[in-house]
């Protein structure tokens, strides 16, 4: 479990976050939803320490004791707190090599990846169905198995928690849902996964916990029946959410509409 | 996806299995040892190999001896020293800065190690021998420089150039300031500018040899630490790598090579710039394999160059810096070309 006591971050001394408490359970899958620029990654980067905090503090949960983010190493964090940013570099290296990159905070001095790190970077491959592209360049995949190729490298990190910024942002409609089905395949496993999404009708459908933001405060932060029901999406969005039920399928749906 | 990254065109980085590197390194080391045999062999006085050889081996007072031992030997060091160190720190600029421009000339680390030999050569001539701790000592301030105005300012890409060219600048100033009012500096000023290898002695190199193949193992030893900063200072730290602390320990890496190698060969051209990317083009964006073959092409352009600059026009020489803007100019635009990109 990670929580947040009282804490206000930003950048260049602008507070981007006020005065956040929240916590993120362990295995369970909570997921962040707001306007642009109301805070969201700052939120998921203050939690996994890429952003320091201005006041308050970060408490991880390591076998009972809860330990402040702040004073612990970056490669001890790295072995608990795994971070996917929304944009980033893409290396000329091949889909295997990037995997390998997650074993990275267990590599000892000389970088030598070992039997078991092979092992588990052959297993996170294998898990999200690229084993036909192991050996193909990141530049010249799909977008959607760029961002699988990501997921692979952080399921090698294999840490207890996962934040992931806009996994499923420019991909089609396929790749995004095979990769909430791997979101959910890593609750299973006992992660604890919180992830930043826009499309509300995917938070609603996978998360056990939405953490609705507004302008740097938590708006509701329960389970997305309760949030539905607070009317506060329509609010923060400015939009009417109405439910959309369908005999065949016990999933809700929801559709959106301006006022 | 930066433009280094496109730069290396993925048609080529198919060939990046173990037995295609093996067959690159192989070549190379062939054509170094080609190098190294041919500029101990060439030169404006000729040679027969035997008198060579014996020069090399056998110990006399003969003019064959004195030209082998004391000219050809230590340029040969030269030529391999500064091409590989150069070329080394061009990967670690481009990697670290992230940007396909960036080289030891492009950010200042020149300027910055040029100014330092400059006044070691002007105030303290007695004192040479610190010739390339001071060197180093003026690229690490530059190229810190550099980097922190690049950072107040947004650390683009393109910020971290227009800084370097401003750095660079301010300290070509200072140094051209220095040379006019020091006229007697014991130091060549356009020989200094251009780069060469003339003159070069076994004691200049002794020194500067020990800092380049520190920096050399060094590099190789934070290969795979270049290869998680390179994708991007948000998942490189994520990984657990402390982002700041590596970025300094590289760029001081950059400056101890760059420096060293400035400090007995002049501010040679681009070589930081065009070797890094040929290489990448051979062998990819791999740094562990990178850095290898970056320093191993670096050291045969760069013997080939000194070889061309003294037989061309035997008995007169051209300064090595010449040939390498000559050949190494058109070679880049032909890198540009080949891969179909008309802009960095």
């Amino acid at each position: 479990m990670i929580s947040l006591k009282n804490v206000t971050a930003g950048y260049s001394g602008r507070e981007i976050i006020k005065n956040i408490d929240i916590s993120f359970d362990k295995g369970t899958i909570t997921t962040i939803i707001g306007k642009n620029g109301c805070g969201k990654t700052t939120l998921l980067k203050t939690s996994s320490n890429l952003l320091k905090t201005m006041s308050g503090e970060v408490l991880l949960d390591v076998h009972g004791k809860n330990l402040d983010l702040s004073t612990m190493k970056n490669p001890d964090i790295a072995r608990y707190i795994s971070y996917l940013p929304q944009n980033k570099e893409v290396p000329n290296i091949t889909v295997y090599n990037l995997v390998m990159h997650g074993r990275f905070p267990y590599l000892n001095f000389s970088r030598i990846p070992q039997k078991n790190d092979k092992k588990i970077v052959e297993k996170s491959i294998e898990l999200m169905g690229l084993e036909q592209y192991k050996n193909c360049n990141l530049q010249e995949l799909s977008g959607g198995q760029r961002q699988k190729s990501f997921i692979a490298m952080v399921l090698a990190q294999n840490t207890h928690i996962i934040f992931l910024d806009e996994p499923t942002t420019y991909l089609d409609i396929n790749h995004q849902l095979e990769i909430i089905e791997t979101v959910k395949n890593l609750k299973i496993l006992g992660k604890t996964v919180v992830m930043v999404l826009h499309d509300l009708n995917l938070a609603f459908s996978c998360s056990d916990k939405i953490c609705l933001m507004d302008n740097g405060h938590i708006a509701v932060h329960d389970v997305p029946e309760v949030v539905i029901k607070s009317g506060k999406i329509n609010e923060v969005f400015n939009i009417r959410c109405m439910e959309a039920s369908s005999k065949k399928h016990s999933m809700k749906q929801y559709i959106f509409t301006l006022p | 996806m930066n433009t280094l990254q496109k730069l290396s065109i993925p048609k080529f980085s198919n060939k990046n299995t173990m037995s295609y590197n093996i067959t690159v390194m192989a070549l190379l080391s062939f054509t170094l040892a080609f190098g190294i045999f041919l500029s101990i062999c060439l030169g404006s006085s000729k040679l027969t190999l035997t008198e060579t050889i014996n020069a090399l081996f056998n110990e006399s007072s003969s003019n064959a001896y004195q030209i082998v031992n004391y000219v050809r030997l230590p340029r040969m060091l030269a030529a391999v020293l500064a091409g590989s160190s150069l070329s080394v720190a061009g990967v670690i600029l481009q990697t670290v800065l992230n940007n396909s421009l960036a080289s030891p000339n492009v950010i200042g680390v020149n300027a910055g190690s040029g100014l330092f030999v400059v006044l070691i050569a002007a105030f303290f001539p007695s004192y040479f021998y610190l010739t390339p701790a001071a060197a180093f000592l003026g690229a690490l301030i530059a190229v810190n420089l550099v980097y922190f105005i690049a950072l107040k300012t947004g650390a683009s890409r393109m910020t971290i150039v227009l800084s370097g060219i401003a750095v660079s600048s301010f300290i070509g100033a200072i140094t051209d300031t220095v040379l006019t009012i020091v006229p007697d500096a014991s130091i060549s000023r356009t020989a200094f500018m251009i780069g060469g290898f003339s003159g070069v002695t076994m004691e200049k190199l002794k020194f500067a040899a020990a800092f380049i193949i520190f920096g050399l193992v060094f590099s190789l030893l934070l290969s795979y630490d270049m290869n998680i900063l390179s994708l991007g200072d948000e998942s490189a730290k994520s990984l657990g790598l402390n982002v700041s602390f590596y970025r300094f320990v590289l760029l001081a890496v950059a400056a101890l090579l760059s420096g060293s190698a400035i400090s007995f060969s002049g501010l040679i051209g681009f070589i930081g710039l065009i070797v890094p990317h040929a290489a990448r083009f051979l062998v990819g964006n791999d740094n562990r394999i990178l850095i290898v073959t970056s320093a191993m092409l670096g050291s045969c352009f760069t013997l080939f160059c000194d070889i061309l600059s003294r037989i061309l026009f035997a008995p007169y020489e051209i300064p090595v810096g010449i040939i390498m803007s000559f050949l190494g100019g058109p070679f880049f635009v032909y890198l540009l070309l080949m891969k179909k990109r008309g802009h960095l």
